[in-house]
């Protein structure tokens, strides 16, 4: 029993470092190859450009990883020409 | 790692991690985990603020603009992590500028935050359980898998599509437990409760509650009325109608649905001792949800006319992530960019009460024993999840800082911007490569069982749209109009 238990181990030990080897290789290809060429797609290139200049990171989890934050940070706590100010303009 | 035990008698009194450790002859703790997940976040947060307080050059007064303040964060080169990158991953740790100069400032932050981990968790395990030397072996490579989720998630083409390094740091772990199994020597270094813990306190100094009215009365109605309203109806309507198994799965998916993604599911997860599965199945949804309606709600908007204030505040208030808001918001215009990025910014505000009122909820109501005496003062006390105090306290701490210092806003910003958010990150992105490392797809398998969390994000989703754009429209369009205009 112990030997089976031992053959068995080692063929499951192989079969999951084979599976590992294979989704590496699979996401190098993806990661190297296929996304870095879907970036350089027109459409693509538009939008991450689009989204660059407005300082947007699409993956933020939190207000404090947006750039895009800083600059409505100030207008709404700095000056007064806030566009979408609410207080009610003096008379 | 569980955060929950349903079955275990110890629960009240040990959180698993306690317990298993007991049972596995490991050293008793000397101190909670609740409270060295405090201890070191604080000791993380002073030290950052000390420096920045005293590196920082001020203040003058330069007679129109008042005082003024230059702020400095004396971390910020030794604090980083891996940048975005387009072709090459290695433009993720060296970035070359205009003149063909290359830096390793991303590379020298990310060994940066290494080292400062390394010493700082090794140092509080060893006080914790003395097993800080074992923990150290594992750390190090759990550290390498953060990188490399965080690596998958820099790319730029996945971060266009709010593909947050949270789903790659689980898909990393659960690529090493699924395949050849989790290393014995890492097991030590994988303490996720500890890692959310810690991150969730750090998380605590961003919540600002000085920022609450960035949008005036409109924006908190919008994003305070309507948000705590859906997360209630959403838990009602899960346990009463679609009567969910795990009242903590339901919390945490109607946590993450109605306030902000990911990190409200992470602090809800935390306050309700959810399992890990639990929370993956929660972030997964949101995430895979959040992908389609940043595509769509922008595109429904156009088609139907909607104003760029009102369909920006529709969009702050809907859509999960911060980040996919963002996006959303800019593709209609820059008006409506600003109003769905500071409602929802208003409602990431919103976490530090929603996990207070959660972790109150579940020790009084939910693990209460429904035929004994209803638990008095020191048994709430004893049950409490102290982070959630800790998480608290770094929030109303920083809100009077923010809100009441001459250059407290510089300063607090400083502080966040230059090191404890990507102290912050970085626990979450560790913290969820432990909870790969430590799940079988096996497991997940039973909570897919009948489509009920589905059932329950859609349903909790379509009151949300429509709660959220009855209210935008009643505050922006009808209350407070001429103001708006």
């Amino acid at each position: 029993m112990t030997q089976v238990k031992s053959v068995s181990s080692d063929a499951s030990s192989w079969h999951g470092w084979g599976l590992l080897l294979t989704v590496l290789m699979a996401m190098s290809v993806i990661w190297c190859g296929l996304l870095p060429w879907i970036a350089t797609r027109p459409h693509v290139q538009r939008q991450l450009t689009f989204l660059d200049e407005r300082g947007i990171d699409p993956s933020a989890m939190f207000y404090t990883e947006l750039d895009a934050m800083d600059a409505i940070l100030e207008r709404a706590e700095g000056d007064g020409d806030h566009p979408i100010k609410t207080k009610k303009p003096a008379e | 790692m569980r955060f929950r035990d349903t079955i275990n008698p110890l629960r009240h009194l040990k959180t698993m991690n306690e317990v298993e450790d007991i049972a596995a002859g490991a050293k008793p703790a000397r101190i909670s985990e609740d409270w060295l997940a405090v201890a070191c976040a604080a000791l993380l947060l002073a030290v950052s603020f000390t420096g920045v307080l005293l590196a920082s050059k001020y203040c003058y007064w330069d007679g129109t603009n008042g005082a003024s303040i230059e702020v400095i964060n004396p971390f910020k080169p030794w604090v980083s992590k891996p940048g975005k990158w387009t072709e090459s991953p290695v433009d993720s740790f060296v970035t070359t500028d205009d003149a063909g100069e290359k830096s390793y400032g991303l590379l020298i932050g990310s060994v940066g935050v290494f080292v400062t981990f390394a010493v700082l968790l090794t140092l509080a395990v060893q006080i914790r359980d003395g097993g800080g030397l074992a923990f150290l072996k594992g750390f190090v490579l759990v550290f390498l898998l953060a990188t490399l989720a965080y690596l998958l998630a820099a790319q730029s083409v996945v971060k266009a599509y709010n593909l947050e390094y949270a789903l790659w740091a689980l898909l990393v772990g659960l690529l090493i437990s699924n395949t050849i199994g989790t290393p014995a020597f890492m097991k030590p270094a994988v303490r996720t409760e500890f890692l959310i813990k810690t991150g969730l306190v750090l998380l605590g100094a961003e919540v600002l509650m000085s920022r609450l009215l960035a949008l005036g009365l409109p924006g908190l109605f919008v994003a305070w009325v309507v948000t705590p309203i859906v997360l209630i109806s959403t838990y009602i309507f899960g346990q009463k109608v679609l009567k969910m198994e795990s009242p903590s799965l339901n919390m945490v998916i109607s946590a993450d649905m109605s306030v902000c993604g990911v990190s409200a599911a992470i602090a809800a997860a935390a306050a309700c001792k959810a399992k890990k599965e639990e929370l993956t199945l929660a972030i997964g949804m949101s995430l895979s949800f959040t992908v389609v309606m940043m595509i769509v709600m922008p595109a429904f908007i156009k088609a139907v006319g909607m104003g760029e204030v009102l369909g920006g505040a529709w969009l702050g208030g809907t859509i999960d992530a911060t980040g996919a808001v963002a996006a959303a918001g800019a593709t209609l215009g820059d008006r409506a960019l600003e109003v769905a990025a500071t409602v929802k910014m208003i409602q990431n505000i919103l976490i530090g009460v929603s996990a207070f009122g959660i972790a109150t909820y579940w020790v009084t109501k939910v693990e209460a024993d429904p035929n004994g005496p209803q638990p008095d003062a020191m048994e709430i006390w004893r049950r409490f999840p102290k982070f959630v105090i800790g998480f608290v306290i770094a929030s109303v701490l920083f809100s009077i800082v923010h809100g009441t210092l001459t250059g407290g806003p510089e300063l607090v910003d400083g502080m966040i911007d230059g090191s404890t958010k990507t102290f912050r990150g970085w626990f979450f992105c560790l913290a969820f490569v432990c909870i790969g490392l430590e799940t079988s797809f096996r497991e997940l398998l039973p909570y897919f069982k009948g489509g009920k969390p589905l059932v329950l994000y859609v349903c909790g989703q379509s009151l949300n749209l429509v709660l959220t754009l009855l209210m935008a429209w009643l505050m922006f369009e009808v209350v407070f109009k001429d103001f708006v205009n």
